[in-house]
């Protein structure tokens, strides 16, 4: 069964994380300490990523599946969604607006200028060695020391995983091409100025005013280059 | 007075990390929010910010070493 959701602790509104293309419910690791005060933390592993096997490939029918496992509460869920977790959480908002409250978006998916690196995309299930996989990995970050050798290790040692590289090829292929949803209402778009994964349109970014964060010396991970901001930001969010 | 610089909470499911690069020296000045010591996980490398400003008057931990959440790494006077 794909994808899986992972409750990580805390008392509070229900926040959801669901990570970017090749990370996992740990690509949170500076991010959900400070929510955990605040929020009951979950994380969902989409299909084929760290615990989950592979399931559906495209943005939309992750959605479906992932709202059929939203946790049970009565308050409305945030989201927080990260690159093709972003694309995923904007799909959500729109199947389920009863129960998506608010909606944060890092560097989301179908929201950038259109030059998304396909190579990374299709890079990425085919690595092999250390040295390849840091070298593709350090595209993420404009310091590279936050990409280490523990992380190159920890990506080979999950494609070995049966049927990764295979879902994640077709994975890469539906990111690359599908209709993005629209925008929630409200939502927070955070996103770092030298991203050249998935690069943002500064412009529109600049026009959304408060409702957007543009970091400059940030990459792709902007929860993890800037994490103090970025969760200084969310917790701002998450409580007005 | 000192403030310590601790290994900050990771989740529920990380406990431990290694101390990859210490980016200040012993005597160097630092301030509140700067970057002072990067640490790994078993995945996801963590810059760790300055607690306070001041100087950094001891470190703890060398580069190498494995540390467990809320472990001092030094000490900023």
């Amino acid at each position: 069964m794909a994808p899986v959701m992972h409750h990580i602790g805390g008392e509070g509104p229900a926040v959801v994380l669901i990570h970017g293309f090749g990370a996992d419910r740990l690509g949170w690791v500076a991010t959900s300490p400070a929510l955990l005060d605040t929020c009951s933390v979950w994380a969902a592993e989409l299909p084929a990523h760290g615990t989950a096997e592979p399931g559906p490939t495209t943005p939309i029918d992750i959605a479906h599946a992932l709202t059929e496992m939203l946790p049970d509460t009565d308050g409305p869920i945030a989201l927080i969604g990260h690159s093709l977790g972003g694309a995923v959480a904007a799909h959500m908002a729109a199947l389920k607006p009863t129960r998506i409250g608010k909606v944060a978006l890092i560097a989301p998916a179908g929201f950038g200028d259109g030059e998304v690196a396909a190579d990374f995309l299709r890079g990425f299930p085919k690595l092999q060695s250390e040295e390849e996989a840091l070298t593709l990995l350090r595209q993420l970050v404009v310091r590279e020391r936050l990409i280490m050798p523990q992380m190159a290790q920890y990506v080979l040692k999950h494609l070995e995983k049966p049927g990764r590289r295979e879902a994640l090829a077709q994975i890469a292929e539906a990111a690359l091409n599908f209709a993005p949803p629209a925008l929630p209402d409200s939502a927070l778009i955070i996103w770092g100025e030298d991203d050249t994964i998935n690069p943002p349109d500064k412009a529109w970014l600049r026009s959304l005013g408060d409702q957007a964060m543009l970091l400059p010396d940030t990459g792709h991970l902007p929860h993890v280059e800037a994490a103090t901001k970025v969760n200084r930001k969310l917790d701002a969010y998450l409580q007005a | 007075m000192t403030t310590p610089i601790l290994v900050p909470q990771l989740g529920n499911e990380i406990t431990e990390a290694e101390v990859t690069e210490w980016v200040a020296a012993e005597g160097d000045a630092v301030k509140n929010g700067d970057l002072i010591v990067v640490i790994t996980t078993t995945k996801m490398a963590i810059e760790i910010e300055a607690p306070a400003d001041g100087t950094l008057k001891t470190i703890a931990v060398p580069e190498g070493d494995i540390v467990e959440v809320g472990v001092t790494l030094g000490e900023i006077a």
